[in-house]
């Protein structure tokens, strides 16, 4: 399904920026909500009208060993259940396993571009793309069809020249970013609508917690109590495999006040994939997610250290879940032979993503302020020593020795997170996702 | 001798804090998003507290019983 413009039928690509449907070529420009009301056409007409010219036929591949299905044989299958609403799913019956066989073959299905006729290669999990011949935005209706339509979407905000900008703006003044990657060159760009489970969480709990209080030279142990109960709205849980969690939590938080119903015209112009698993499937995440969250802000509110756990009768209720896309601008670039995969939060602008380091740079800045400090520690140590410390010399050693373990922890646990945020970065699961798509 | 000892230690805490400042700096050239969502991005209202106690000497024991734990 293409969105066509009604004055000259050109493809209408969705802009970030004036969050209207633009027709390249005429230059019009339609609000979504205007153009998929246009008369004549519902949700379901578009998906089930036989030769409309809007609708892209599905054509499974020769080798595949099923016969192609009557429309009666498809409705008796079980359904995936869609997630919308928790009470509802209740009721369902539950989720029959897919066929194994059938589920390889639909891992690349060949849709006929309406736009020029020609064959569009989609993967398991796309729901937009585009067409490879003629370039025309392509969103796949099948996948998007009402039993997986999704509940909500965050519209992009954030143009791709936007994205970038944000991009060549950071790498350009990173102190130790490479020369090599300071004009920095993109290989590839897309804009990926991807699916989420938001989860509505109730959560109780009643904590006994133990901690180490500091008073005055000696430290002990104090006993706590915490009950406490919180309601999380839209708990996000990336609904794809393929996407690491991680990753996909870095991108947050997205302004949930910019969630709207959803609308297949925001799709026109960017990639879309649709969930792979049920919010059933993903409820453990979430709650193990719901119960960090709830321990971290409980243990905040306690002043002492080495906080523990004693006992707790945590109580977590999930009440619902709903199905929403957002958008997440995906960059990659190569330094060394090596590929390196940028994420920019579509609706906020927020970057996600790490550089390598100039060892270099970082050598020469190290011995540059060894050299400064030296001096100046030196004089101060042999000024302290020279006033001579008597019976304080324990008490000074000690406490130096704390100092300095507390900066090169401190400098160690830097390091460690730049490694990490490199090793995300260079994820091949993360580049697959972002690459593997259609190119325009 | 404090001479001495004075430009050991010097040179010891020197290293200590130039590391300390590389790796902050580094980190904050390099790595951008390190982030993700707290309490305060998916709740609307604060944390509801029905009973917050501390600093007093309450006993495991006494904590049971009081919740009919036991």
């Amino acid at each position: 399904m293409t969105y066509k413009c009604p004055s000259c039928a050109a493809a209408l690509y969705f802009n970030p920026q004036t969050q209207l449907l633009e027709c390249n070529s005429c230059r019009n420009m339609y609000r979504p909500a205007d153009f998929v009301n246009a008369p004549g056409l519902s949700y379901s007409e578009k998906h089930d009208a036989p030769d409309t010219g809007v609708q892209l036929q599905a054509q499974q591949q020769p080798q595949m060993q099923q016969q192609p299905q009557t429309q009666q044989q498809q409705q008796t299958q079980p359904q995936q259940p869609h997630m919308g609403m928790y009470q509802q799913q209740t009721q369902q019956q539950p989720q029959q396993p897919q066929n194994t066989m059938e589920r390889e073959e639909i891992q690349c299905r060949i849709y006929h571009c309406n736009s020029c006729g020609a064959e569009l290669m989609v993967n398991g999990e796309e729901a937009a793309t585009f067409c490879a011949y003629c370039g025309q935005p392509a969103i796949v209706f099948q996948r998007i069809a009402s039993e997986i339509k999704p509940d909500y979407i965050i519209p992009f905000r954030v143009s791709q020249e936007q994205a970038y900008n944000i991009i060549r703006n950071q790498f350009a003044q990173g102190a130790f970013i490479p020369d090599e990657l300071r004009n920095i060159k993109i290989e590839k760009v897309h804009g990926v609508y991807v699916p989420f489970w938001l989860y509505n969480i109730h959560y109780y709990d009643n904590q006994f917690l133990k901690g180490e209080v500091k008073r005055g030279k000696s430290s002990h142990t104090e006993y706590f109590v915490r009950e406490a109960t919180c309601d999380f709205w839209n708990l996000t849980q990336d609904a794809s495999l393929n996407l690491l969690d991680e990753s996909s939590r870095r991108l947050e938080p997205y302004d949930m006040s910019g969630l709207i119903p959803f609308d297949a015209s925001y799709l026109s112009g960017f990639y879309a994939d649709k969930y792979e698993r049920n919010a059933r499937d993903f409820e453990k995440d979430a709650r193990m997610r719901a119960v960090k969250i709830f321990n971290d802000t409980i243990q905040q509110s306690i002043r002492a250290s080495n906080v523990a756990v004693m006992y707790n009768r945590p109580s977590c209720e999930i009440k619902s879940a709903a199905y929403a896309m957002l958008p997440v601008w995906f960059f990659t670039y190569r330094y060394e032979f090596q590929v390196y995969t940028i994420m920019v939060n579509g609706q906020t602008a927020k970057m996600v993503g790490a550089a390598p380091i100039d060892k270099k740079r970082v050598a020469i800045r190290f011995a540059t302020l060894f050299a400064i400090l030296a001096v100046l520690c030196s004089i101060i140590m042999s000024l302290i020593f020279s006033a001579g410390l008597g019976d304080d010399l324990g008490d000074f050693i000690v406490c130096w020795l704390v100092g300095c373990g507390v900066c090169a922890s401190t400098g160690a646990a830097s390091f460690k997170t730049i490694r990490n945020n490199l090793k995300y970065a260079q994820a091949s699961e993360t580049l697959e996702y972002a690459t593997n798509r259609q190119d325009v | 001798m404090a001479i001495l000892f004075g430009i050991i230690f010097g040179l010891i805490s020197a290293a200590a804090i130039a590391y300390m400042i590389v790796g902050i700096q580094a980190k904050k050239s390099n790595v951008k998003g390190d982030s993700m969502g707290g309490f305060q991005n998916f709740s609307d209202k604060p944390m509801q507290y029905i009973r917050k106690e501390g600093s007093r000497k309450i006993s495991y024991e006494e904590w049971l019983k009081r919740n009919h734990y036991v």
